[in-house]
């Protein structure tokens, strides 16, 4: 009887594999599909414009994208469809419709480790003959951040998108502890050298270490009623952990890949990075860390839990300085994470090759990286990448509680671009896979379902395997005189 | 003789007292989740993350004025409400046709239904870059565009709804028609009446505690659906359970907001229960189980 | 209306003549066809590229023929066999629980004389509700600092767990969401079951001296054959195929610790556009379930088609 089932299923499936068969021509990839359906527009365009369907990143900023939209669409006669996506399903909903050629969206929203494997897949129109046709209007695309234009934008030599917003990394920490006598003296006396904003990794494990109260003991001289935890961290199965991670190894000198595209994870240094992170920051975190994203690190801090987070999204400094108003005495400081060789990312907004109004889409982005904009952008909380907005000192002191991270950012991202450290990571093809399995592994390793030497042999296994091989590393498009080695970052001069 | 009657009784109080306290206890186990999720959504963004959370607190209406200002919710419940009764409005008609011809008539010998049934074992995410594709197709086509079957629209969820609500609502109304006394249905042939009418006028009838109990659960399967609506959709027919998941934002996962959304969303399908329990009880113990 | 009503369908009957025997395949059409072109054709595309190289990523998309050669990759995949062993430990813990606690809830439910009809009510509110919004709500309620789970175990001296962190505890905590949410109905279920068991029978047990035991043995258990059989199989086939509660509260971590096939699966087609090897499995898993279901469906596929003729 199962048998005789097992039968019929096959044949209806050998009949609709042939009438797959048939028709594949038309399958998913056929590059020559015609792009005839109608974009997803909810609205009407207004008479004479066109419909730009923008697929942006959920709540980002929403009231900012809305009213920038409406300024625009006021000014050109376009309409402007903003369709939020969850960032747990940004990647897949955007490839899916790309690879489908649906054309379903104008403009794509890309996370910087995307941006290789969007260009080269064909998710992503090459802007510079648009950018070059547009002229001034798109002039004002010109002032990013050096640092952020090379990971973010650019790809085999051409400009692929423009970053709009930087989540590049440093820390916080709670400089109300940091510059209280007692925790100085002791913290001195039991490490030998002073207290200060962390300079390696090492002594943030120290502080990590020492920063670690239990209830009785006392935290600038008085008692703790409850755990109060050296570090905040972001060990759960979220893409934060990798930044956290990849932070640490790349300060070690350490590679995710190599400059002849194998795994870089399994070297020494890579796993002693790893180890570091599990072994001596990790036990120091609140025990929800392995499950942690930033946003319960905030959560952790707001509440008092925590003295400092490690390599931290910059960003987040509007969320993290309300923690004065919420812990009494408390301070908040920026700072750069250890080393500074750290995270430098961005969002980066592009056009789809299916868009059938690139220039109007186009037109929209210059107007959304123009000076009043990202000024207005800034003091509504969002970490602009122009640098003519992030160097602007009577801007920060203007907008204290929105803006005050700037300085650091500043500093981090110049640093990239003195000690010309890119990693290579941002230039292999297949980058949206390696960070999701980067991911997994890391996540693994925290949790202690592996160890670290275990989890890091997987992931350089499934590396090999979303490359097919030893990865290509397209940073030639570096150009003369990138050299892939971290330099010291100036703490002395800078005053830290 | 009288004093044991006496001892049994109060042994009978005693455990009907135990039952009853258990039987509190499980409720407050089954609510805890709900209530919980709705004193969230009535707290400040401080009051979410404290330790040790927060049981009084002054309620606050901001993140429903967030999740329906901000984020649209009315919209999203429009399209889940369209969505929701027109699979399952399909789902019963489609169903009960296909149901009473194999509770009735067998037809295949139990083979065609067993593959009805085995399309329910298929895990949703082997067709759902095949169906992306066909619906992608489907609205470029006048039907297709007539019927909003493409992409973003009401159809072509409802038709995918359908397709994985149908093989439950057949088994699960199949075993009511076989309950249906077929001399009734006979009776009925010999006033007269024919094939379709006995179906409508006697069938249905006697199995409508089972249509309804289906009913329900492929209104609540289309109603809580995540996975289809998600790739299926992008804005203008974005459903609630999408747009829940979708205060995990860049800015953080808004606890409160997704908490109000979550309420508000689930708040419908609980009425539902409440409302149409005895309805839901009536129909499995009359149908499927026995 | 009655006119027309008749008019109809005399009309119907009249216009449209169909045979006896084409009368009942004219009524499973519709769901055939929906069925066949919604589900087969997806399923045909499957195997399709399962056949070939296909990586929706790349420029050259869907490639070459390889003929079983991704089936032979799949089946020497040691994640494949990891996400299949957490489907089984998921899929038999769960169902195992909810049958026995769902049992439990049945008897105690059923022997209640007053508020019976609010007690149900409540009891079964988890089943209407979506397991992706309740489930991001458990995530937020198993967070070790700031989720009420934990201050309720600090009550009891119990020490806070990372429910959702910890390896050991993560496939446990998603566990005891399934069981929440899906015991009630196994419970009515159950009820609805031991409702129809004709209550002579048990004061026919009661009169022979059975404890309560054994009238639960060998009246109740056997009356509900069906149902169990009915409700196990249900869950089961829901279960293997859990989705959207791992998704809300783990995205298959920490590590790997609840990375079940469909996750896996989901992983594979969606984030890495291998549809090839994702399409591979899902055949794969597919037909073990095909295989595993249809056994137990066999029995009660015979059973009615005894009762059909």
């Amino acid at each position: 009887m199962l048998k005789k089932w097992t039968r019929i299923i096959a044949v209806l499936s050998v009949a609709a594999l042939l009438a797959a068969a048939c028709d594949s021509g038309d399958d998913t990839t056929a590059t020559t599909a015609d792009n005839g359906e109608t974009s997803a527009a909810t609205e009407a365009p207004a008479e004479g414009g066109v419909t730009v369907n923008w697929a942006v990143l959920a709540g980002f900023y929403t009231d900012w994208a809305e009213e920038v939209a409406a300024e625009w669409e006021a000014e050109t006669g376009n309409n402007l469809n903003v369709v939020g996506i969850d960032f747990p399903v940004l990647y897949e909903n955007q490839v899916l419709e790309s690879v489908s050629d649906t054309g379903a969206y104008d403009i794509l929203t890309y996370d910087v480790g995307w941006k290789a494997e969007f260009s080269e897949s064909g998710h992503l129109l090459a802007l510079d003959d648009l950018l070059a046709a547009a002229g001034d209007a798109a002039s004002g695309l010109n002032d990013v951040h050096p640092a952020l234009l090379e990971t973010t934008s650019k790809w085999r030599g051409q400009t692929y998108g423009l970053p709009y917003y930087t989540f590049t990394m440093g820390m916080f920490y709670r400089c109300d502890l940091w510059e209280d006598p007692t925790e100085m003296a002791d913290f001195e006396a039991a490490y030998g050298y002073p207290l200060a904003v962390p300079r390696t990794y090492d002594q943030m494990a120290d502080m990590a270490e020492f920063f670690r109260r239990a209830p009785g003991d006392t935290l600038k001289g008085e008692a703790v009623a409850e755990d109060f935890y050296g570090i905040g961290l972001m060990a759960g199965r979220f893409p934060h952990v990798q930044d956290e991670i990849n932070s640490i190894a790349w300060t070690n000198g350490a590679k995710v890949i190599n400059d002849d595209g194998t795994p870089g994870v399994t070297d020494p240094e890579f796993v002693a990075a790893v180890d570091l992170y599990v072994n001596e920051l990790l036990p120091f975190a609140p025990p929800g860390a392995g499950t942690s994203a930033f946003n319960e690190v905030v959560g952790q801090m707001q509440s008092g839990l925590i003295s400092m987070t490690a390599g931290f999204y910059l960003d987040q400094y509007p969320n993290m300085i309300q923690t004065e108003q919420l812990i009494e005495g408390a301070r908040i400081c920026a700072a750069p994470s250890p080393g500074a060789h750290t995270w430098v990312g961005a969002f980066g907004l592009g056009i789809s090759p299916d868009s059938e109004n690139p220039e109007a889409a186009l037109s929209f982005l210059s107007f959304l990286f123009s000076e009043s904009a990202q000024r207005r952008f800034a003091e509504g909380g969002g970490s602009s990448t122009l640098t003519g907005i992030i160097s602007d000192d009577a801007l920060v002191s203007a907008n204290p509680l929105t803006t005050g991270h700037y300085p650091t950012l500043l500093e981090v991202l110049d640093h990239q671009v003195a000690s010309n450290y890119i990693a290579n990571y941002l230039f292999v093809p297949q980058g949206g896979k390696i960070y999701d399995e980067m991911t997994t592994w890391y996540s693994a390793a925290a949790a202690g379902e592996e160890t670290p030497q275990g989890a890091m042999e997987k992931m350089a296994e499934a590396i090999e395997r979303a490359c097919g091989g030893p990865c290509e590393v397209a940073n030639d498009a570096l150009g003369a005189g990138y050299s892939p080695t971290p330099a010291p970052f100036p703490y002395d001069e800078l005053g830290y | 003789m009288t004093t044991r009657i006496g001892a049994s009784t109060t042994r009978t109080r005693v455990l009907e007292s135990l039952r009853y306290v258990a039987i509190a206890v499980l409720i407050a186990i089954f609510l805890l989740p709900i209530v919980w999720m709705i004193a969230t959504s009535f707290k400040q963004p401080t009051d979410i993350l404290a330790r040790p959370p927060v049981i009084f607190f002054t309620p606050t209406f901001e993140n429903y004025r967030f999740a329906f200002g901000e984020a649209d919710f009315g919209r999203f419940i429009v399209n889940t409400v369209v969505v929701a009764l027109g699979s399952t409005t399909i789902v019963v008609i489609v169903g009960s046709l296909a149901a009473y011809s194999f509770a009735r008539f067998n037809p295949g010998n139990g083979n065609f239904m067993f593959f009805i049934l085995t399309t329910r074992m298929m895990p949703a995410i082997a067709v759902i870059i095949p169906l992306f594709v066909i619906f992608r197709d489907l609205g470029k086509t006048s039907i297709g565009d007539t019927l909003l079957l493409g992409l973003d629209q009401p159809g072509a969820l409802i038709v995918a709804h359908t397709v994985f609500n149908l093989p439950f609502a057949i088994w699960l109304m199949h075993s009511f028609f076989q309950d249906v006394p077929r001399s009734l249905e006979q009776a009925a042939l010999v006033d007269g009446s024919s094939r379709i009418k006995a179906f409508f006028r006697v069938a249905i009838p006697l199995a409508s505690p089972g249509i309804a109990v289906t009913a329900i659960f492929s209104f609540f399967f289309s109603w809580n659906e995540f996975l289809f609506a998600n790739v299926l959709t992008r804005d203008a027919a974005k459903t609630i359970t999408v747009a829940v998941s979708g205060f995990q934002t860049q800015q953080g996962i808004l606890w409160g907001p997704m908490a109000a959304a979550a309420t508000v969303a689930v708040i419908p399908t609980l009425i539902f229960v409440l409302v149409l329990q005895r309805f839901i009880v009536r129909g499995l113990t009359m149908g499927a189980i026995k | 209306m009655t006119l027309t009503d008749e008019q109809v369908s005399t009309d119907l009957t009249s216009r449209f003549r169909v045979s006896d025997r084409m009368y009942p395949y004219l009524l499973i059409t519709p769901a055939m066809i929906v069925v066949g072109f919604f589900a087969l054709y997806p399923l045909g595309y499957a195997v399709y590229l399962s056949l070939r190289h296909a990586d929706l990523t790349t420029a050259m998309g869907i490639g070459e023929f390889l003929g079983l050669e991704n089936y032979h990759f799949v089946l020497n995949d040691e994640f494949f066999w990891s996400a299949v062993r957490k489907t089984l430990i998921f899929s038999i813990g769960a169902v195992a629980i909810e049958l026995t606690l769902g049992m439990a809830i049945a008897l105690l439910l059923n022997g209640m004389r007053f508020l019976k009809g609010i007690a149900r009510s409540l009891i079964i509110l988890p089943i209407a509700v979506s397991p992706l919004a309740v489930g991001l709500i458990w995530r937020y309620m198993y967070h070790a600092d700031f989720g009420i789970f934990n201050a309720i175990v600090s009550t009891f001296g119990i020490p806070e767990q990372n429910w959702l962190g910890d390896p050991g505890l993560a496939m446990a905590s998603i566990i005891a969401f399934d069981v929440w949410q899906w015991t009630p109905f196994v419970a009515l279920i159950f009820l609805a079951g031991l409702q129809s068991v004709p209550s002579q029978v048990y004061e026919a047990g009661a009169i022979d001296g059975a404890s309560f035991w054994q009238s639960f043995r060998y009246i109740s258990v056997p009356m509900l054959s069906r149902a169990i059989i009915f409700v196990s199989l249900l869950r089961f086939i829901d279960a293997v195929r859990l989705y959207d509660s791992v998704f809300a509260l783990t995205a298959g971590g920490p590590g790997t610790a609840t990375e079940v096939l469909t996750f896996y699966i989901y992983r594979l087609g969606l984030r890495f556009f291998r549809v090839d090897l994702a399409s591979t499995m899902s055949i794969l898993f597919l037909y073990a379930t095909i295989v595993i279901a249809g056994l137990a469906l066999r029995r009660i596929m015979i059973q009615q088609s005894e009762l059909a003729e």
